[in-house]
């Protein structure tokens, strides 16, 4: 049916509120950087718009993230603080623990973030998928355009990576 | 702990999702570093991206929607370029809404019925198109015809129809227009009606039918159809040179009729079922002795006999 495209505006915009956060943060986790990963997740919404006749909706997203992946765009430089923790620290026993151990857990997630920045980009973007988006492997796999094996190596190579260079500080 | 390449491979992506069996899970805490991952999975768990404007990002794209071109994200900080650029818009949206046209158009084989800002009521026949601008519309009703449309007019200020051929121009009133090729027919159902051409203005009381070809008037006289036929499902024609009729049916029906060279002068006058395109082609090639030819549902064919 002509109207059951992503040409009507209230399919587009239930659609883009489905994806964009997830655009947006893949995009972020690539760049570094905010101002330019909401620049291309509006470049790539715009241009699924100019193509909505032709995509069909089963393959938006994919749509989506493969214009978002090969926008051409001069490399800005990685921003300092991207990412932060939830107030909420995730670590259970952290209630009756003394200032020094609290010291030392703060030491370890600044230390975290420094190496998931310094981790190379294919590694960065599909491991944060994973633990900021909580998306499954086969999910990643589907928008990166890969295999669910290509996504575990790079997410066991990244945990490697993070072990390696945390343990190396000590 | 040592193991071989093969085994350990991606075990920790599985891990990390919580796809592992106990055993698994057992062998991996031998591993000397296994509290520095338990850590690496809980702190990155409670991982955040900065918060950012899901609507205004849809407002941007839904602008850019509606334009066509390169997309750039202003980035213009002062105030009062902000305000400029407001009042550009503002300037922008007004020019649009001013100059703005309406346009219903209906193709061969449909009609179509609708209103216009005042709760004036427009029937549109099959082939026809009306364009008017709703800005200011009641005091200022224009509306441009080419084909024929049956109007039920609000009372208020002056209606005028434009047509190629000749403008109608009315108050509060009921009337049809009908404007194919040079030739122009207007009938009144109530109200008055003034039909301005090149040469001449004549004004219309109910149930009289005026109609000019080639600017020159070939009838006008009085009828006692209370509305349209077409609005009936028929077609009546009143003087029509035969061609003109076979290209209504045409468009009435959405249907192609190959037909010969017809009689010169030979005009036709009277009505043809509008809900049956094989029964008003019949009547029509009976009243110049053809036979008709169907080749399909939507083409046929006229012969002259022998």
């Amino acid at each position: 049916m002509e109207d059951a495209n992503l040409c009507n505006e209230s399919l587009f915009e239930r659609f883009y509120r489905a994806h964009v956060k997830a655009l947006r943060n893949f995009l972020l986790y690539k760049f570094g950087n905010t101002e330019q990963a909401e620049d291309c997740t509006q470049e790539a919404f715009i241009k699924l718009w100019q193509n909505c006749g032709q995509v069909t909706p089963e393959k938006a997203k994919s749509f989506l993230y493969t214009v978002a992946n090969n926008l051409n765009l001069n490399q800005i430089a990685h921003q300092k603080v991207v990412l932060t923790y939830a107030q909420k620290a995730n670590v259970s026993s952290a209630t009756s623990e003394s200032p020094q151990y609290l010291l030392e857990e703060e030491e370890f997630k600044t230390r975290l973030l420094s190496a998931i920045e310094n981790l190379n980009e294919t590694q960065r973007v599909a491991f944060l998928m994973h633990r900021i988006d909580g998306k499954k492997y086969h999910e990643i796999a589907e928008e990166l355009n890969i295999s669910v094996k290509a996504v575990e190596k790079r997410i066991h190579l990244a945990l490697e990576e993070l072990r390696k260079k945390i343990s190396n500080f000590r | 702990m040592i193991m071989k390449e093969e085994e350990e491979k991606y075990q920790w992506a599985a891990w990390l999702d919580d796809q592992v069996s106990d055993a698994e899970l057992e062998q991996l805490r031998q591993d000397p570093d296994y509290a520095v991952m338990e850590k690496i999975k809980s702190y990155t768990a409670a991982l955040r991206t900065p918060e950012f404007e899901e609507n205004a990002l849809l407002l941007r794209i839904q602008n850019k929607q509606r334009q066509s071109g390169k997309v750039r994200r202003l980035f213009i900080k002062q105030t009062l370029q902000w305000a400029a650029l407001l009042l550009v818009f503002l300037g922008l949206g007004m020019g649009y809404t001013i100059t703005r046209t309406e346009s219903e158009i209906t193709t061969s084989g449909e009609s179509l019925s609708f209103q216009l800002p005042d709760d004036s009521e427009v029937q549109l026949h099959a082939g026809s198109e009306l364009t008017y601008k709703s800005w200011n519309w009641d005091s200022n009703r224009h509306v441009s015809l080419q084909g024929e449309a049956y109007f039920k007019v609000a009372k208020g200020a002056r209606f005028d129809v434009k047509t190629s051929e000749g403008n109608v121009s009315v108050l509060g009133t009921q009337f049809n227009v009908k404007v194919r090729g040079n030739r122009l027919e207007v009938t009144c159902f109530e109200g008055k009606v003034q039909v301005a051409t090149a040469s001449e203005k004549i004004i219309l009381t109910p149930g009289k039918t005026l109609a000019y070809d080639q600017q020159k008037r070939l009838f006008f006289h009085t009828t006692d159809a209370l509305q349209p036929a077409w609005i009936a499902k028929e077609l009546a024609f009143e003087k029509e040179k035969p061609q003109d009729v076979l290209a209504e049916l045409e468009r009435h029906f959405d249907i192609t009729i190959k037909a010969p060279a017809f009689p010169k002068n030979e005009l036709f006058t009277g009505k043809l079922p509008g809900d049956s395109s094989e029964a008003a082609i019949q009547l029509l090639a009976h009243s110049y002795h053809f036979k008709v030819v169907k080749i399909n549902d939507r083409t046929y064919s006229l012969d002259a006999t022998p």
